[in-house]
């Protein structure tokens, strides 16, 4: 696509970097606090080593910083390694930035019955803010790319009944500490969630009349896959197996428990296996289908989907379910399999889906942002405000679902850049200082044509803040 | 006749039908509601059967032209009572009580996938804060409250802005796309400059009368509209019905007899669907209202509609002919009319799990 172009490469130049005071307080106080990266001039050298390196920071983090790249590279010989297998056990990484922010919202703290108290809209939007600051600020990149990832594998409408205030219980306690963790206990907390119930009518299902929403979304979309060999006779008899838990309505509402009177304890059977009568139905349940083969090769296929691309070999298909059956769904050693393999490597670029660009493009610019409304309100237009998607299958994961809708992105970056989002704002002051390839290449880490510069060049000097919108609509930064 | 958009009214609360399109020569409508039962006087005519409420008058032109057609005692089969529900079924195009296939997309988005056309960055539309999950899955489905949302933000050199922009995209793998959003862009630029108050054009000065004014536009624009989502809502109906009923069905139908006489000829290629989630029950409640019913109301107006008639398999309001809690019976599912509309159900990619029934021929 770009072989023909005329590229221009710059030395790397190691020049001092910027810190420079921007005109709002909250900037300031987050540069000083160390949140947001100051901007750097430093040109894109492109060496062999620097292009890996941003291919990967690009596919395993929500974008590339300021001086990212060099970081990764002062680790030494095994940098890549090193920053992979950091990424991957997220506690050993130092985020109390982050979490000191991130305290500042106590619904998120809050538990039931008492987050009852707090409108549904308060506490998803809340949610929704540390999602965006979490994003974008934490050094646990990873750990945020999978939380984004599960929360669309185990989809909750935020919309639906009490699910807004129950879906901050279910990203703390549900997809948070199980995302890097292993996929039955996963399993087993989404299932015991009381989101889940709710969202998804566990809440109303009994022996009397077994619903069976969750149970085939249990399987179709959490497990098994569509193809994954079930039945409509399985759908059935899981919806039996699964009758009995039930989320507390009055006295400690919002609380999980087994009602041992509304559950079936007639025989099933799953997946041509019966279920063990007077046993725990959940547990086996749980382990049935957390140990299948057809979920060790769903569950890799979405995860080489979301990091590598739409066309995967059948050979690292294979091997990465092997790996997720050998290990006991190890979710961490599935994805090594995945970022130390070839084709991960020399994967193509990835549209971004909306919410990834826009972190992108405040981690590449070094904004600042409080996550709040108006930046909430450009993710809606762009049609990924995170929990707003209303059916259990998540929002989608292909291109083609979203490549269509440019003018929305092109809106957010006119916004950002002309000042105009509230509370999410960049330094125009220390964009202003670098020059434009500097700014293109620190955007793209790649070359860039003689044409795109001077055209932005000449914006630049009528309208430099429209030039820097026109930076971040530039087709190439809709890609990782 | 082609249809080339279709607009879908989402009359959402639960209409009720018994109450817009009368059953004026049964007893039992009188008996059962004695108080909200619409006296003849305030009705007009249809045919031997059915008369229409006086407060839908400036739509009964349309009917005499053989333009608007009614189909009653139309209902999703669902037992729920619940409008989120049923909408959500509905939307989606499965019913509940047909296991099986449950489709993430829309019916409509699927719809509109398996035709042809559609490289419009504009071709479907919900109109509100929302989108409609009748498009849910469909690439080139917007969502705006109005038609200054598909505008671009305010840069102080546009025409450099665009022209570099375009430059950009031209030569990567988004052309496309790039060229679909300029050309969309452009089409409603030539809208732009509009400044009449919408009350003098005819519409009601009501979020419903922006949004068919808003659609109006489009399709006027020539953008490459297919379908777009218009929602009227409080339906609901369940305290002092009468006034309230007066009141949107008035809105209801001078919205759509301006948005008709305004889009002139290029009715002829659209289609208007009006639809809610179920009817109300046939005995009034203590409340001067009613209750959440089952077989409901629809109507079709334009693209080669064959109007002047109310379809229906009447199914009668004596005692044994109502069900449940006293509903009028569905005897047309809602399904046998949209499969109608977008020409059959394509082997049940449209409706899974379903096949259509009957067919009333409303539609050239």
């Amino acid at each position: 696509m770009t072989s023909r172009r005329n590229f221009i490469k710059a030395g790397a130049l190691a020049v001092a970097s910027f810190y420079l005071t921007g005109c709002n307080s909250q900037f300031n106080w987050m540069l000083g606090h160390g949140y947001i990266e100051p901007l750097s001039d430093q040109l894109w050298a492109g060496t062999q080593q620097e292009l890996k390196i941003a291919h990967i920071l690009k596919r395993i983090t929500y974008g590339i910083r300021p001086n990212d790249i060099n970081r990764v590279i002062a680790t030494g010989d095994k940098a890549i390694t090193g920053f992979i297998e950091t990424q991957l056990s997220p506690s050993t990484i130092s985020d109390i930035q982050v979490d000191l922010l991130v305290r500042r919202l106590e619904t998120l703290r809050m538990n039931t019955p008492d987050i009852f108290e707090i409108t549904s809209k308060q506490a998803i939007s809340e949610l929704r803010k540390a999602t965006i600051v979490r994003a974008t600020y934490s050094e646990r990149q990873l750990l945020e790319l999978m939380v984004e990832f599960w929360s669309d594998h185990f989809n909750i409408y935020s919309e639906k009944a009490t699910c807004g205030q129950l879906k901050v219980i279910d990203d703390r306690e549900v997809i948070r500490p199980h995302a890097l963790g292993r996929f039955r206990e996963l399993l087993w907390a989404t299932a015991t969630s009381p989101a889940m119930l709710v969202y998804l009518d566990g809440q109303v299902s009994n022996s009397q009349k077994p619903n069976e929403n969750y149970a085939r979304e249990l399987m179709e979309l959490h497990t098994l896959g569509i193809d994954g060999g079930y039945c409509q006779q399985d759908v059935m008899e899981l919806a039996r197996a699964l009758t009995g838990w039930k989320v507390e309505n009055f006295f400690w509402k919002g609380r999980v428990k087994f009602d041992d009177r509304v559950h079936d304890k007639s025989e099933k059977i799953l997946l041509g296996k019966k279920l063990k009568v007077n046993g725990n139905d959940l547990e086996q349940v749980v382990d049935c289908l957390s140990s299948h083969p057809s979920t060790a090769r769903f569950i890799s296929r979405k995860l080489c989907h979301r990091f590598i691309g739409e066309d995967i070999s059948e050979e690292l298909l294979s091997k990465a379910s092997n790996t997720f059956l050998k290990t006991d769904g190890d979710i961490s050693e599935l994805l090594k399999v995945i970022f130390y393999s070839e084709e991960f490597i020399a994967a193509r670029p990835k549209f971004k889906r909306p919410f990834t660009y826009t972190i992108s493009a405040l981690r590449a610019l070094g904004a600042s942002t409080d996550g709040g409304k108006a930046i909430q309100s450009s993710l809606e237009k762009m049609g990924q405000l995170p929990f707003n998607w209303p059916t259990p299958d998540g929002y989608p994961e292909q291109a083609s679902r979203w490549n269509s809708q440019l003018l929305p992105r092109w809106n957010f970056a006119i916004e950002l850049a002309k000042g105009r989002l509230k509370a999410t704002t960049l330094d125009m002051e220390a964009i202003s200082k670098l020059s434009t390839l500097a700014l293109a290449t620190g955007l793209l880490h790649r070359g860039i044509g003689q044409e795109e510069v001077e055209a932005i060049d000449r914006l630049r000097s009528s309208d430099p803040e429209s030039s820097i919108a026109l930076l971040l609509c530039l087709p190439e930064f809709q890609f990782s | 006749m082609k249809i080339k958009t279709i607009v879908l009214i989402s009359l959402r609360g639960g209409i009720d039908g018994l109450n817009v399109v009368i059953p004026y020569k049964e007893e039992n409508y009188f008996r059962l509601r004695p108080s909200i039962a619409v006296a003849k006087n305030k009705t007009i005519e249809l045919d031997n059967q059915f008369a229409l409420h006086q407060s839908l008058a400036s739509i009964f032109p349309l009917y005499e032209a053989g333009q608007l057609a009614f189909i009653h005692a139309v209902g999703w089969p669902s037992e729920s009572h619940s409008h989120f529900q049923v909408w959500e079924e509905i939307e989606l195009g499965v019913s509940e009580s047909d296991s099986g296939v449950r489709p993430a997309t829309g019916w409509i988005a699927r719809y509109l996938q398996g035709l042809p056309s559609g490289s419009s960055a504009l071709r479907a539309v919900s109109i509100g804060e929302k989108p409609s999950r009748a498009l849910s899955g469909l690439s080139g489905a917007a969502t705006i409250k109005t038609l200054a949302d598909f505008q671009l933000a305010k840069v102080k050199d546009e025409a450099l802005f665009c022209q570099s922009l375009k430059m950009f995209y031209s030569k990567s793998s988004l052309k496309d796309f790039g060229m679909q959003t300029f050309d969309a862009l452009g089409y409603l630029a030539s809208l732009k400059d509009e400044s009449i108050a919408i009350d003098k054009l005819g519409y009601p000065n009501t979020e419903f009368g922006h949004s068919l004014h808003t659609v109006e536009k489009l399709i006027k624009s020539g953008v490459g509209l297919e379908a777009a989502c218009v929602d009227f809502d409080g339906w609901d109906t369940h305290f002092l019905q009468p006034a309230i009923m007066e009141a949107k069905l008035s809105e209801l139908a001078e919205a759509i007899s301006t948005f008709t006489t305004s889009l002139g000829e290029k009715m002829e290629s659209t289609l208007i669907v009006a639809m809610s989630e179920f009817g109300r029950r046939v005995q009034e409640n203590a409340s001067q209202g009613t209750d959440h019913g089952q077989g409901g109301l629809m109507f079709v107006s334009g693209a080669g509609v064959e109007g002047g008639r109310v379809y229906t398999d009447w199914p009668g309001l004596g005692k044994d002919d109502l069900v449940g809690p006293g509903d009028l019976r569905a005897t047309t599912d809602v399904r046998d009319v949209l499969s109608e509309i977008v020409q059959g159900n394509k082997n049940g990619q449209i409706f899974p799990g379903y096949s259509a029934v009957k067919r009333f021929g409303f539609l050239q």
